[in-house]
C-alpha cells in the first residue's frame, strides 16, 4: 500500500543539534517577522505556540505591540510573563515556495530558550512531514 | 450599572471574561479560548480586549508564497557543529561558513551586520550551561 501528498517547497533541517538545554531535534529554517534573516526554529508540535525571545523579535523588527495580551505561560524553565502576538513567519525553500504564515507567537524577555514553531497558531495550518534520511522537511498549505 | 448590563450594551470591557480568557490561555486551552473570544467578540463588538485577543487567537493564515532561495544551509550547519560550542551565550551572524559576529548582546551583532552592510544572514543563539 502506498499513500501520495503533495508539498509545496522543502527545506533542509538541523537535526540532533546539541545545547544546553537539551537537544534540538529538529530545527527549521525561518524568518520570523519575514524579513531577510534566518533563524532556525525547533520544530515543536507539543508547543502551544511559536515561541520566541524579545531580543530576537525587536531584533528582526517584529516586536510585540503595546496591545497584545499579556500571558503568563508554564515553560521548561518554569513559569514565565510574555505577549501573544501575531508575526508574519515565511518558511523558506531550497526548492519549490516559501509559504508565509501569519502566526500567533509568545514573546518574553524571559524566554533564554530556542526559538520554537508550534502547533497552536501555525503548524496547525500547515501540511508536513520529515524524511530522516534527508533530513528534509517537506511542507504544503494544508487547505491546497 | 452591573457588568452584565454593561457587557450587553457594549459599554465597557467584559472584564471577568477577559480574565477567562486569558486563563484558559494560560492553562493551554486554546480552542476554548477560541469559542469563548467568537462568543465575546458577537456580544462585545466594541471593546478593544476582545479584538486584541480575537487577533492573537485567529488561527494561523497563508499569507503569500515567494520564490525558492536555493540555499540548503548546509555550509551554516557545518559550522553550528564544528564551532558554535565555542561561542557560550553569544548570538552568532553566520553568512554561509563565516562568523560575521559573535556577541552576547544581539544588538552589538546587528551594529556589525550593519556596518559590513550585510542581511540575510543565520541568527544563531549559543546558550550558556546552566548551572
Amino acid at each position: 500500500m502506498s499513500f501520495g501528498q503533495a508539498y509545496s517547497g522543502w527545506a533542509r533541517y538541523l537535526s540532533d543539534y546539541p545545547t544546553d538545554y537539551g537537544e534540538m531535534l529538529v530545527a527549521v529554517p525561518c524568518h520570523p517577522g519575514a524579513g531577510p534573516d534566518l533563524v532556525y526554529g525547533l520544530l515543536d508540535t507539543a508547543a502551544q505556540w511559536c515561541v520566541m525571545s524579545l531580543d530576537l523579535a525587536e531584533d528582526l523588527g517584529c516586536p510585540p505591540r503595546a496591545d497584545d495580551p499579556s500571558a503568563m505561560l508554564h515553560t521548561r524553565f518554569g513559569r514565565m510573563l510574555g505577549q501573544i502576538a501575531r508575526v508574519p513567519l515565511v518558511l523558506p525553500v531550497v526548492d519549490g515556495e516559501a509559504l508565509t504564515v501569519e502566526a500567533t507567537f509568545w514573546i518574553s524577555d524571559q524566554w533564554s530558550g530556542p526559538t520554537v514553531i508550534g502547533w497552536k497558531g501555525c503548524l496547525e495550518r500547515i501540511r508536513f512531514a520529515i524524511d530522516p534520511q534527508t533530513e528534509t522537511f517537506y511542507f504544503a498549505d494544508s487547505e491546497v | 450599572m452591573s457588568e452584565k448590563t454593561a457587557v450587553a450594551s457594549g459599554e465597557q470591557e467584559p472584564a471577568e471574561e477577559l480574565r477567562r480568557l486569558q486563563a484558559l490561555v494560560e492553562d493551554g486551552r486554546v480552542e476554548a479560548a477560541r469559542t469563548l473570544v467568537t462568543e465575546l467578540a458577537a456580544r462585545c463588538p466594541e471593546s478593544e480586549g476582545v479584538r486584541q485577543w480575537a487577533r492573537v487567537l485567529a488561527p494561523p493564515r497563508i499569507v503569500g508564497a515567494q520564490p525558492a532561495s536555493g540555499s540548503g544551509l548546509e555550509a551554516e550547519r557545518r559550522w553550528l557543529r564544528a564551532h558554535a560550542a565555542e561561542y557560550p551565550g553569544c548570538w552568532l551572524a553566520l553568512d554561509g561558513d563565516r562568523l560575521i559576529a559573535a556577541d552576547a548582546d544581539l544588538k552589538n551583532v546587528r551594529s556589525s551586520l550593519d556596518h559590513e552592510g550585510l542581511s540575510g544572514v543565520l541568527l544563531h543563539y549559543q546558550p550558556a550551561p546552566r548551572e
